[in-house]
């Protein structure tokens, strides 16, 4: 069964690795070896407490057994545009009506702004095919629900993530080629580049400051605003499961949408709920290679750990755990732990015991 | 002998025909009849100094009376209301960091010819636009100006029409005003004939239009003039106006844009004090623009004479009055 643990320095190979693998369009991880490492120790200072709170970027990673290497990442960066300006467009509406002329009509507008600066993000999430399994992606992706209840005071209450945009086979795209590339003849693949080399600020101070009207765009880029890209189309049903909801901003170069909640309406934070742990030597362990239908975590900052678990041995305030699992949390009997369902469907059925 | 003179309401109905023969159109000069009507009324209000904002229009007559030219003077571009340019500007879109350096064009709405004079409603069929008729006609307005320099700002303009196609649409609207408007650019220049240009500029989207976002054909269209109106601007230059950065909001046609007491013709306007009426013409004689009269009873034509200690010699003309004085420009004055 697989576990997250905070990412440490010695994970900065997997990482590399990652990253290659990862591609074009996946901006958070930049094929750049040295931009990697400078975020990996932005990381790692961040789970020793060394940073301020608003400074803090979280990356976690999951690996499938206990002492196997990372196989996927995931972050939370606590506070978005205090180091670089976070730039995105609100599409928002200009209304031309006159009664005398009998017009009335609504144009949408694209409104180039900051305004999610100070939001907390949930993003990075990236993991390597062959562990695309078991709930892995589900995994990493909520595990981060379970550190945003752990530590709401680091947080904002607005939760946001960015989806991927759309761009065609080729990798083109459209909202790019009718709004970015007019300013700049950049094609999008070597513009996603420089933004994933942490020049995303350079770009965004070059783009069209004045709102665009989206009537004036090709209406292939008008098409693409507020579309994900189709491999983001699965993370975006999950995330808006648990209760996401498109809050109409959307990127300045492809145009994905910026999907929010409030921290304490997230379903999995709703959901989740601190118990006791016993351990018992004889609790059922899952059997390798289960899916898990639970996540566990234990409230520890610097050694925050999230297991699976096919099953959730719970009665009222105390959960039974087994020892390899408690050792996985790094928990003692006594220790409380956090426990949600993986899937907010789950929840309705039961809570406790089994299964 | 031809002559401007102030249209009154009896003209009507040959502003109507004259309209409907010309390709040009002018929001100034509706093509409807009761709007029509109130335009006229409104520059007759002019005329007799009781709205000074009214826009002033002039009729060019040929011998027979038959009305076979118009123009204008709006004293105060907008009236009472904010006159609509967009003024093309540029932004430099730099990054120090990445290189980048990229010129962007800009349209901005803007108001600032608001109050400026502007020189407007000018009809002129083409067989009459190679000959001395057209700086009558043109000219006669400076001479207006000059004889009632108070009801007049600083600064001229004058708005060139811009690129319209055979049928009557322009590109620019197409692709700027429709987008907000749904309606294309004829029905758009009806519903300025009926509401007033104001009416529909505010509906104009307030936000600058970047360039680069036009089709590459819209772009080559912006500030261009229509072939038709060469002659005009011609004219413009040779006096001294320069085209600027401000184009019309509806059609992107430029404006002309100089100071009224630095234009050649004003700077050569002389005054005589009395008319001194020859049974032929001498041979010191030249062609001269002559003006006489205030309000209504303005009139202004072309003459052969020569004028010498305040005295305008030449031959015998009914409309001239021997015993006031007038106004003077000769036309060898280059514009």
């Amino acid at each position: 069964m697989s576990v997250i643990r905070p990412i440490t320095e010695q994970d900065l190979g997997v990482l590399i690795h990652m990253a290659h693998e990862s591609g074009v369009g996946f901006t958070s991880l930049p094929n750049n070896p040295e931009l990697l490492s400078l975020k990996l120790a932005r990381a790692v200072a961040s789970f020793r407490g060394d940073l301020p709170p608003d400074d803090s970027h979280f990356m976690f990673v999951i690996q499938e057994t206990a002492d196997g290497p990372p196989v996927g990442v995931c972050g939370i960066e606590a506070r978005i545009g205090q180091d670089d300006v976070f730039y995105n467009y609100r599409l928002g509406a200009v209304i031309q009506a006159s009664k005398a002329l009998g017009v009335y009509r609504r144009t949408p507008t694209l409104f180039l702004g900051n305004d999610l600066t100070g939001a907390t993000e949930i993003g990075s999430l990236f993991l390597r095919a062959p562990a695309r399994r078991n709930r892995n992606g589900s995994m990493l992706s909520k595990c981060r629900f379970l550190f945003l209840a752990a530590f709401p005071e680091l947080f904002s209450q607005r939760v946001i993530a960015e989806m991927r945009g759309y761009s065609d086979e080729q990798g083109q795209s459209p909202f790019w080629d009718g709004l970015g590339r007019r300013f700049f003849n950049i094609e999008f693949s070597d513009a996603d580049f420089l933004t994933g080399s942490g020049d995303k600020v350079f770009i965004a101070e070059l783009m069209p400051k004045f709102p665009i009207y989206v009537p004036m765009l090709p209406v292939s880029a008008q098409e693409a605003i507020g579309i994900v890209h189709p491999s983001t189309e699965p993370a975006l049903a999950m995330l808006q499961s648990e209760g996401f909801r498109r809050n109409g901003y959307v990127d300045i170069f492809d145009a994905g949408p910026t999907i929010e909640c409030e921290l304490d309406r997230i379903n999995g934070i709703q959901r989740s709920r601190v118990v006791t742990v016993d351990i018992v030597d004889s609790a059922a362990g899952d059997k390798l290679g289960t899916a898990p239908r639970w996540l566990f975590s234990n409230d520890r900052f610097s050694d925050f750990r999230v297991i699976g678990s096919a099953v959730a041995q719970c009665d009222g305030t105390r959960i039974t755990l087994s020892r390899e699992q408690a050792d996985r949390l790094l928990v003692e009997n006594g220790d409380t732990v956090r426990i949600m369902t993986l899937n907010p469907e789950d929840a309705k059925n039961d809570q406790s015991t089994s299964d | 002998m031809w002559q401007v003179r102030p249209l009154g309401s009896q003209d009507l109905a040959a502003v109507e025909s004259l309209l409907q023969s010309t390709t040009l159109r002018l929001s100034t000069l509706p093509d409807n009849r009761e709007k029509l009507a109130q335009s006229i009324d409104a520059a007759a209000q002019g005329f007799a100094g009781k709205d000074k904002l009214a826009t002033l229009l002039f009729g060019l007559q040929d011998g027979e009376g038959a009305l076979q030219g118009i123009c204008g003077i709006q004293p105060y571009a907008g009236a009472d209301e904010p006159f609509y340019s967009y003024r093309i500007d540029e932004l430099v879109h730099a990054s120090r960091h990445l290189g980048i350096n990229q010129r962007q064009t800009v349209l901005y709405l803007s108001h600032e010819l608001t109050g400026l004079t502007s020189l407007c409603s000018f009809v002129l069929g083409p067989a009459f636009r190679a000959t001395p008729l057209f700086h009558l006609l043109s000219r006669s307005r400076l001479l207006y100006m000059a004889a009632h320099r108070h009801a007049f700002a600083d600064e001229l303009i004058c708005e060139i029409q811009g690129i319209w196609d055979d049928q009557g649409q322009s590109l620019f609207w197409k692709h700027v005003g429709e987008l907000f408007f749904g309606m294309d650019f004829i029905t758009a220049d009806q519903q300025c004939a009926l509401h007033g240009k104001t009416v529909i500029a505010e509906l104009l989207p307030a936000y600058p239009v970047y360039n680069t976002l036009l089709p590459a054909d819209v772009q080559k269209v912006i500030a261009r003039h229509h072939p038709a109106t060469q002659r005009t601007i011609d004219w413009l230059q040779a006096e001294g106006m320069y085209k600027t950065r401000f184009v019309d909001p509806f059609d992107a046609g430029p404006t002309y844009r100089g100071k009224l007491e630095r234009m050649a013709s004003m700077q050569a306007i002389r005054m005589f004090d009395s008319i001194n009426l020859q049974n032929s013409v001498t041979e010191h004689s030249s062609p001269w623009l002559v003006s006489q009269g205030q309000g209504a009873d303005f009139v202004c034509m072309m003459l052969s004479g020569h004028l010498q200690d305040g005295v305008f010699h030449c031959a015998k003309s009914a409309m001239l009055d021997h015993g006031t004085p007038g106004l003077l420009l000769s036309l060898e004055v280059a514009a």
